[in-house]
C-alpha cells in the first residue's frame, strides 16, 4: 500500500499504579504519538463487560498495558522515538489473590441443602488450573486506512462485526463509516475473538489523526505478554454421597482469574459453572462462581471457554470419590452418566438421544482401556491410562443466539449461476471455506466450485455472528442450509436471486439468564477420550503413548476436517494438561516467548485414533452439531488421570509438569 | 564510521579484530536471537560485525593421532554426517534445537556464547576438549572448562577468534548424553548430563561427568570424578546413594522460567544413579 | 551498507543492504516473497523456513552477511518444481493444512528431508519437521502427507 505508516505500541513497565508524567522527544515531521488525548468518543473496548480502555487512562492495572502508539513511515526512526519516550510512574502494590471480585453468580438445582443434610458421607477437594496461551502461529495484526471519512481495517480476526461494532463505538461514528475485512488468519483458537477489537480501536483513532494507512503487527513476545489467555481457576467441589455410594449433590465454588479487566470473563464463568455436572447427572446442585480481578494481563476467550477448567476438576473429582468410597471408578462413573430425558445442570432437559454408552464402549475397546487399566495399576510400571467423558453445549449460552447475536445469512445467486455464501464467519483453519460450500453444493446439487465463499467484508456480508462457541456449522451452517433449500425451491435460471435467513430460536428453548434456569444450549456434542502415558521415574517426564477418542458431533460434513479438528483439539487439550506451563509472579508472566512457553512438536505427539458416531440434530445442516471446542475438552482430564494412575498419587492441578510429578512422587520422602 | 565486514580470509579477519572494535558473527543462531529488535529493522548490536561463517580455513574436521579437530565454523549438521566425530557428541547434537538450527549453528559459536545450558559444551567438557584460540600474532590453547568462566563469559579477547576444538582421541566403554528439556525437540535444557566411563576387570578406570543448566557454567569436577576411579562396580553399586551424592555440591541450579532448582538438582542426581545402575 | 550477491530461487541477485539484517526481512520486504512467514523471530516456530543450499534453515536467524554466493530457495521458487506439486497434492489429500500459516515452512522442511532421505521412516519425518510448530493439526496428518509425498514422488528426489 502506498505511503504505508507503521505503528509501535508503548506499554506500561509497571504492574499497578498511575502515570506521573510522559516525556516525548521533539518528533520529526510525519511522526506522531497517539494516545487517549486523541480519542474522539469512548476509551472503552466494547466487549461484554465494558471496563477495558484501549489507551491507558493513566491508571495502570497490568504490566504491558498499552499507553500510546508511535506512528511514522520509517521503522528505524520509530524505534528511536520509542527508546526516547520517558514515562514516570507512581507504583502501587498489585493484588493477586481472590480478594477483588468483579462478578458473582449463583445457581441451584433441586434441593442441595437437603441432599447434604442426608448424606452418608461428604467428600471435598480443590483443583487448580493454569494459564494457557493460544499460541496461534501468526501473531496479532491489522492494517488500517481511511477513504474519505470511512475507516477500513484489515486484520487477523475471528469476528469482523465485533471489530466493527467496537470501532464504531470508539469513534462515535455511524455504522457505515467503518468497514472490516478479514485477512487470512494464521490460527486463532479464541485469541482473536475479542482482543483484536482493542488494537482496531487504537488504530482507528490513529488513522483519524495521521490520515495515512498504518500497519501494526505484534512481535511474538509482545503478543504473549499483552494478549488474553485461558483463565486460571480454583475450583472447590463438595459431594454428598448416599448409602448406595452415589452422588446426590455437588456443591461447587469456582473462581476464575479475569486479570486486570473483566471483558468477557463473565461468559467464560457461566460456561464453566454450567459445566459443573460434567457429562453426568446430579439431582441437586449448588454452584457459586466468581470472576476475580488481579493485576495481570486480562484473560479471555480460548477454545473451550471455561469448560476445560471445569471438566478437569469434575473428572478428577469423580475418580477421587470412587477411590474414597472404595468402588470401581469406571462402574461408578457409568452409574452417573447423563441420559436422554435427564435434567441438565440448569434444570433444562437433554431432549436428544445421548450416545455416551456407545462412545465409551468404542473408546474403551479401541484403546484396550480395561485390560490396560488393570495391568498398569500394579506398582513399578509407571504407565497409566485415563478416560475422560465430556460434552460441549453448542452455540452461545442461553438465549444469546436469539437475544444478542440474531444471526443473519445471505445467499446471492448471480445470473450465471454462481452462489455466493455471504456470512461473517471466518475460516481460521477450521475449514468452513470447505464445509459451508459443501453444504450449499449438496443441497443445490451444483458443483462445489460454483459455491463461492470469500473472506468476509462487513460491507458485503450480513452479521451472522462471531466465529466462536462451536456455532459456525450448527447455527450459521444451519441457516445457510435453510437458505439453500429455499433458493433451490425458487431457482430461476439466468436471474440474480438473493435469499436471506435470520436465526429463530427453536420454540422449546427457554432460558432465564439471571437464574441459570432452563435450556442453556440448543444442543450438545459429546465425547470420550482415552490417553495412555508412561512416566519416567528418573526425569518425571510424561510421554504420550496413545490417544483414542470417540465423538458425537451430530453428523460430520467432511471427514478430513473433523479428523483435523479432533487431532488438533486433543493435542491442545492434552498439552494443557501436562506440557504447557505459563505462570505469573506478581503480575509478571515468566514464559514470554515460544522458547519458554512450550507447545508440542512433532516428537511430542503419539498415534491418535478418532471415531465418529452419527446422531443427527434436527436443526443442524445434515444433522451436524458443533465440533471445534469439544475435542479439546477431554484432553487435560484424560492425561491427568493417566499420570495419576502411573504414579499412584492424587493430582489436583494442571499442568502436571515434571516438577509437579516429582513433588508428588516424593511427598512421603 | 565503523561498518560490518565480511572478510574472505582468516588473516583479514584477524587483522580486523586487532582493532578491538568488532563482534564476531558465526552461524547467527544465538547472536541473532540476542540482538533481536523489531521485525524488519536492523538487529540491536553493541559493535559492528565481522562475519566468519564463510571462512573455509575454519570449516574442517580432521583426525590426528591424538585429537579429532573441528574447525569452529563447521555446522552441527556437517558434524552429524562425519564419521570422525565421536558418537557421544553426535548423540548430543541431535538433541540440539531442530534441523533448521543444526544446519547453520556451529560448535565455535556455541562455545563462545557460553550458555550454561549449552548441550554441546556439556559434552565437550566431559570429553576434556581443548579450544584453540587465535589472534593475528598468537595461537593459544585452553581446556574448554577453563575457557568458559561464567554465564556468557569466556577468556576470549576482542582480538581473538576460536580456531578449532580438539577432542582427545580416546575410546570410552560408556559415553552417554542425557538431555531433559521441556519437550522432545526444539527445547533448551532444564538439565543435561554427559557421562564417560571406562571399566576394566570390573574396576572403574575412568569416570567423567559434566552437567548442563545446573549452575553459572557447565559443571564438572575432576576430583569428584576421581573418587570413582579404582573402585569396583560392586562397591559403587552397593553404596550408590553415597556415590551419587558426591556430586550434590557441584549442582547449584536456580529457579527460572523453565524449571525449578529442586527439580534440576534431583533429576541430575537421579540420572547419575540411573547411569551407575547400567554399569 | 554492502553489496551482497546470492542466488535466489535460481536467479543471481544482488542487493545493497546492511549485512546484519535478517534474511527473513530481506525476502519479505525487498523481494516481496511473503510466503516466508514470521511467527516468533527466534528460530522456534519454523514459519520462516527456507532452503539454504537445499537444507532447511530459519531465515529469521540468518543474517544477510551469511549467504553470500549461497543458494536460497523460498516457497515461491520451489512452487515451480514437480516435487512441489507432489508435496502440495499430498498435503491436500492428507488434510495436512488448516490455517496454513506453518505450511510454507513445513513444505520447505519436507523438501529438505526428502532431498537427503527420499524414503524416511516415521521417526525421521518427525525429526525433520520438529522445528516447525503447528498449532492446528496435531501433526499426524502432516506426517501422513510427507509419507504420501515420499511414495508418490519416488525417483524425484
Amino acid at each position: 500500500m502506498k505511503d504505508m505508516m507503521y505503528a509501535k505500541t508503548i506499554r506500561s513497565k509497571i504492574v499497578k499504579g498511575t502515570i506521573k508524567s510522559i516525556t516525548i522527544p521533539p518528533l520529526p515531521e510525519g511522526y506522531f504519538t497517539v494516545s487517549r488525548e486523541d480519542i474522539l468518543s469512548k476509551n472503552i473496548v466494547k466487549i461484554i463487560f465494558e471496563d477495558m480502555p484501549y489507551y491507558s487512562t493513566g491508571e495502570i492495572n497490568h504490566l504491558n498495558e498499552p499507553i500510546m502508539l508511535v506512528v511514522g513511515s520509517d521503522m528505524e526512526i520509530i524505534k528511536q522515538i520509542v527508546d526516547e519516550i520517558k514515562i514516570e510512574y507512581s507504583e502501587e502494590n498489585g493484588v493477586f489473590d481472590e480478594s477483588q471480585k468483579t462478578i458473582a453468580y449463583h445457581f441451584k438445582k433441586g434441593n442441595p441443602k437437603r441432599a447434604f443434610k442426608n448424606a452418608e458421607k461428604v467428600i471435598e477437594m480443590t483443583y487448580h488450573t493454569g494459564l494457557q496461551e493460544q499460541a496461534y502461529i501468526e501473531p496479532q495484526g491489522f492494517i488500517v486506512y481511511e477513504e474519505d471519512e470511512k475507516v477500513t481495517l484489515i486484520g487477523s480476526i475471528q469476528c469482523p462485526y465485533y471489530v466493527k461494532n467496537a470501532v464504531v463505538y470508539a469513534l462515535g461514528c455511524s455504522s457505515d463509516q467503518v468497514r472490516v475485512i478479514q485477512a487470512a488468519v494464521g490460527g486463532a483458537f479464541g485469541g482473536k475473538e475479542e482482543y483484536p477489537s482493542l488494537i482496531a480501536c487504537q488504530l482507528a483513532v490513529a488513522v483519524k489523526k495521521v490520515h495515512k494507512p498504518i500497519k501494526l503487527i505484534f512481535e511474538r513476545e509482545e503478543d504473549i505478554l499483552s494478549t488474553t489467555k485461558r483463565h486460571p481457576s480454583r475450583i472447590t467441589l463438595k459431594a454428598a454421597i448416599n448409602e448406595l455410594n452415589n452422588v446426590t449433590s455437588i456443591s461447587a465454588d469456582i473462581a476464575i482469574d479475569g486479570g486486570a479487566y473483566t471483558g468477557l470473563s463473565s461468559v467464560v464463568l457461566s460456561r464453566a459453572m454450567i459445566a459443573v455436572s460434567g457429562a453426568y447427572t446430579f439431582e441437586n446442585l449448588e454452584v457459586l462462581g466468581h470472576v476475580i480481578k488481579t493485576n495481570t494481563v486480562p484473560n479471555g476467550a480460548f477454545r473451550g471457554f471455561g469448560a476445560p477448567q471445569m471438566f478437569f476438576a469434575i473428572e478428577m473429582f469423580m475418580h477421587h470419590i470412587a477411590k474414597e468410597t472404595h468402588q470401581d471408578s469406571f462402574a461408578f462413573r457409568m452409574r452417573h452418566i447423563a441420559r436422554q430425558g435427564d435434567k441438565t445442570s440448569t434444570s433444562g432437559t437433554f431432549r436428544d438421544p445421548i450416545l455416551l454408552e456407545d462412545l465409551i464402549r468404542v473408546a474403551t475397546e479401541k484403546s484396550k482401556y480395561h485390560s490396560k487399566a488393570l495391568a498398569y495399576s500394579q506398582p513399578g510400571i509407571y504407565k497409566g491410562i485415563g478416560m475422560s467423558i465430556f460434552l460441549h453445549g453448542c452455540g452461545f449460552t442461553g438465549s444469546g443466539e436469539s437475544t444478542h447475536i440474531k444471526a443473519q445469512v445471505k445467499l446471492l445467486k448471480t445470473k450465471d449461476g454462481l452462489v455466493h455464501i455471504l456470512v461473517a464467519a471466518v475460516d481460521m483453519g477450521q475449514g468452513i471455506k470447505t464445509t459451508l460450500p459443501k453444504i450449499v453444493s449438496q443441497i443445490l446439487e451444483i458443483p462445489i466450485e460454483r459455491c463461492i465463499f470469500n473472506y468476509p467484508d462487513t460491507d458485503n456480508v450480513p452479521d451472522s455472528g462471531p466465529t466462536v462457541a462451536s456455532r459456525t456449522i450448527m447455527i450459521v451452517g444451519g441457516l445457510v442450509a435453510r437458505a439453500a433449500k429455499e433458493l433451490k425451491e425458487n431457482w430461476i435460471d439466468n436471474l440474480e436471486q438473493i435469499v436471506t435467513k435470520r436465526y429463530v430460536q427453536p420454540s422449546y428453548i427457554k432460558y432465564d439468564e439471571s437464574k441459570f434456569k432452563g435450556d442453556a444450549y440448543p444442543a450438545y456434542s459429546w465425547g470420550v477420550s482415552v490417553v495412555e502415558v508412561s512416566v519416567d521415574p528418573i526425569t518425571y517426564q510424561t510421554k504420550i503413548l496413545n490417544v483414542v477418542s470417540a465423538y458425537d458431533v451430530g453428523k460430520e460434513i467432511d471427514e478430513r476436517i473433523i479428523q483435523g479438528q479432533a487431532e488438533g483439539g486433543i493435542v491442545q487439550g492434552i498439552a494443557y494438561g501436562y506440557l504447557e506451563n505459563m505462570s505469573a509472579n506478581k503480575g509478571v508472566i515468566k514464559q514470554k516467548n515460544l522458547t519458554d512457553y512450550i507447545i508440542p512438536t512433532t516428537l511430542d505427539v503419539s498415534k491418535m485414533s478418532t471415531y465418529i458416531l452419527d446422531n443427527p440434530y434436527q436443526y443442524g445442516p445434515f444433522g451436524a452439531k458443533g465440533a471445534g471446542e469439544l475435542t479439546l475438552i477431554g484432553g487435560a482430564p484424560a492425561v491427568a488421570l493417566a499420570i495419576q494412575m502411573a504414579i499412584n498419587k492424587n493430582i489436583t492441578k494442571i499442568p502436571v509438569t515434571p516438577e509437579y510429578v516429582m513433588e508428588l512422587m516424593h511427598d512421603d520422602d | 564510521m565503523v561498518t560490518h565486514h565480511i572478510p574472505s580470509t582468516l588473516e583479514e579477519t584477524l587483522k580486523l579484530l586487532e582493532t578491538n572494535l568488532y563482534q564476531v558473527m558465526c552461524g547467527g543462531t544465538d547472536l541473532m536471537v540476542q540482538s533481536r529488535s523489531w521485525a524488519n529493522t536492523v538487529p540491536k548490536l553493541v559493535k559492528p560485525l565481522v562475519f566468519i561463517s564463510q571462512l573455509s580455513e575454519l570449516n574442517f574436521i580432521e583426525e590426528t593421532p591424538d585429537y579429532i579437530e573441528i574447525g569452529s565454523v563447521t555446522s552441527y549438521e556437517t558434524l552429524l554426517n562425519s564419521s570422525l566425530v565421536p558418537k557421544v557428541l553426535k548423540d548430543t547434537i541431535i538433541e540440539i534445537a531442530a534441523p533448521g538450527i543444526r544446519h547453520v549453528g556451529t560448535l565455535g559459536g556455541n562455545i563462545a556464547n557460553a550458555s550454561p545450558a549449552a548441550d554441546a559444551v556439556c559434552t565437550l567438557i566431559a570429553l576434556d576438549a581443548i579450544v584453540e584460540i587465535m589472534s593475528s600474532n598468537s595461537i593459544r590453547t585452553e581446556k574448554i572448562c577453563d575457557f568458559i568462566i561464567g554465564v556468557k563469559k569466556t577468556t576470549l579477547k576482542p582480538n581473538e577468534i576460536i580456531r578449532s576444538i580438539k577432542i582427545p582421541n580416546v575410546e570410552h566403554d560408556y559415553a552417554n548424553f542425557y538431555k531433559v528439556g521441556g519437550r522432545k525437540a526444539d527445547a533448551i535444557s532444564k538439565v543435561s548430563l554427559c557421562v564417560l566411563c571406562n571399566v576394566k576387570d570390573n574396576i572403574i578406570t575412568k569416570f567423567r561427568i559434566a552437567f548442563g543448566a545446573v549452575g553459572p557454567k557447565v559443571a564438572s569436577n575432576i576430583k569428584t570424578d576421581e573418587l570413582f576411579v579404582g573402585k569396583t562396580i560392586d562397591e559403587i553399586k552397593n553404596n550408590i546413594d553415597d556415590y551419587t551424592k558426591k556430586y550434590a555440591s557441584l549442582i547449584t541450579p536456580i529457579d527460572d522460567q523453565r524449571s525449578t532448582k529442586e527439580y534440576r538438582h534431583k533429576v541430575a542426581l537421579n540420572m547419575i544413579k540411573a547411569f551407575i545402575e547400567t554399569l | 551498507m554492502m553489496m551482497i550477491k546470492f542466488i535466489l530461487n535460481g536467479e543471481h541477485v544482488e542487493i545493497e543492504s546492511d549485512p546484519s539484517r535478517r534474511l527473513l526481512d530481506v525476502l519479505r520486504s525487498d523481494f516481496n516473497l511473503i510466503g516466508v512467514k514470521e511467527g516468533c523471530g527466534e528460530g522456534e516456530c519454523g514459519a520462516c523456513s527456507i532452503l539454504l543450499n537445499h537444507h532447511v534453515v530459519n531465515s529469521c536467524l540468518l543474517p544477510l552477511g551469511n549467504i553470500i554466493n549461497q543458494e536460497i530457495m523460498t516457497i515461491e521458487g520451489f512452487k515451480t518444481t514437480k516435487r512441489y506439486q507432489i508435496i502440495e497434492q499430498a498435503y491436500i489429500d492428507a488434510g495436512a493444512v488448516q490455517c496454513g500459516f506453518c505450511t510454507p515452512g513445513m513444505v520447505m522442511a519436507t523438501e529438505s528431508l526428502l532431498h537427503m532421505n527420499p524414503s524416511p521412516s516415521d521417526f525421521e519425518i518427525k525429526i525433520a519437521l520438529s522445528g516447525s510448530l503447528c498449532r492446528c493439526t496435531g501433526y499426524n496428518m502432516i506426517i501422513e502427507a510427507v509419507k504420501i509425498a515420499a511414495e508418490r514422488g519416488e525417483g524425484l528426489w
